[in-house]
């Protein structure tokens, strides 16, 4: 492949979006490992693709905060951000904003308690069971070396939502509202964020999303 | 990244353990070889495959050929452990579900993940009109393939091309003022 033909075809983007066959990504990366101008738009917009879907996932989140009454759950837009919406409740300014927004969390949202110390011990007993509308509670365990925490819902490979947790939050008791998940197993995450920015795993909690 | 053309005399400085040469190599080749393999592989493999083809093109520098494809050389590398491990996993029983590490992300996406980075990305977005940073933040999560993004917004997909195309320059800009360029 020439750099005109690259060039010509958005070569660069459609790699990035994935739109290549087999056989075009190979002629591709032939070209781009040794093309600095193609090499530099690939990085970069893999750059700006790993990095945009944390920065989306955390923007998205004020837009994505589930109503507390079930009958809402019908509107919320499909073109949500997360195929998961999760609302912060419980405690801090996030639980205080949707109280004023939807008033009072009632007796129609189950709280399913998760053991985020499951990965360290080796498994959980019990897997819970969880659905769209539930509130997952947990406990972030604290580490001196983390600025903030971020718990994400990971179902299959994909990272279905991330939300940020400040140190001064995680001291007690967290609560995510789950939104519209994938049936079967998905995971919470909990990660340290350093002061740089870059993440650390602390633990993985397992939960088995039921049908509704 | 930086602007950087390869040829013998980077090879020769590789081969002299020139530590500046070697930095720019683990540097630029972290950073297209972690391009290649997102998404494409476990994300807890893609640091193992990356050492692997450093050790080994650092062990066969004397066939590089012609220093000027010097990228190629070591994407053959790549392509050559890919397979390697194709094959082998091929060969054994598929990991359980209680194996997979499904969170898990490798150092160079880590790395990937800094503040200048984030910062970037959110210029990009907050420069953007709303629809343009709706579809930005659709091919970002991923939640949907591209032509249902498409659907969803009415564009046509070389729109969505122009549009990645547009928020990467911008997002270039952005960040790699930032950037420590080589120098030889």
């Amino acid at each position: 492949m020439e750099h005109k033909d690259a060039i010509g075809t958005k070569a660069a983007e459609r790699y990035l979006l994935g739109e290549m066959t087999e056989d075009e990504r190979a002629v591709f990366e032939e070209h781009y490992f040794d093309c600095r101008v193609c090499a530099a738009d690939v990085t970069d917009g893999t750059r700006l693709l790993v990095v945009g879907q944390v920065v989306a996932s955390e923007s998205a989140q004020p837009s994505n905060v589930v109503p507390i009454r079930p009958s809402r759950f019908g509107w919320i837009p499909a073109a949500a951000a997360a195929s998961v919406i999760f609302g912060l409740l419980g405690t801090g300014a996030g639980y205080r904003i949707a109280q004023e927004r939807y008033g009072p969390a009632t007796e129609l949202v189950r709280s399913v308690r998760i053991d985020t110390g499951v990965s360290r011990a080796g498994g959980p007993a019990e897997v819970p069971v969880v659905r769209a509308g539930d509130e997952l509670r947990f406990d972030v365990e604290p580490r001196d070396e983390a600025a903030g925490y971020a718990a994400s819902v990971v179902c299959g490979e994909k990272v279905q939502s991330r939300q940020s947790i400040s140190r001064e939050m995680a001291a007690d008791a967290i609560s995510l509202r789950l939104g519209e998940l994938p049936a079967g197993r998905c995971e919470l995450v909990i990660e340290g964020v350093r002061k740089d920015g870059n993440r650390f795993p602390i633990t993985t909690s397992p939960f088995q999303v039921g049908e509704r | 990244m930086d602007l950087f053309a390869f040829d013998d005399l980077y090879v020769r400085r590789l081969k002299e353990h020139d530590p500046g040469t070697e930095a720019h190599f683990n540097r630029y080749f972290r950073a297209i070889l972690f391009a290649k393999l997102h998404k494409r592989t476990p994300p807890q493999d893609i640091d193992d495959i990356i050492q692997d083809v450093f050790t080994r093109v650092l062990a066969r520098l004397d066939d590089v050929r012609d220093g000027r494809k010097f990228g190629a050389f070591v994407l053959g590398f790549c392509n050559m452990i890919l397979l390697e491990r194709y094959r082998k996993e091929s060969r054994t029983e598929p990991l359980t579900e209680a194996h997979e590490d499904i969170a898990a992300r490798s150092d160079v996406e880590e790395e990937f993940f800094t503040e200048e980075a984030a910062a970037g990305v959110r210029h990009v977005l907050g420069q953007v009109r709303e629809r343009e940073g709706a579809i930005l933040r659709a091919i970002f999560l991923d939640e949907e393939d591209r032509d249902a993004i498409c659907r969803r917004f009415g564009v046509s997909a070389d729109y969505l091309r122009v549009c990645l195309h547009r928020a990467k320059e911008e997002f270039r800009a952005a960040y790699r003022k930032r950037e420590i360029p080589f120098s030889r």
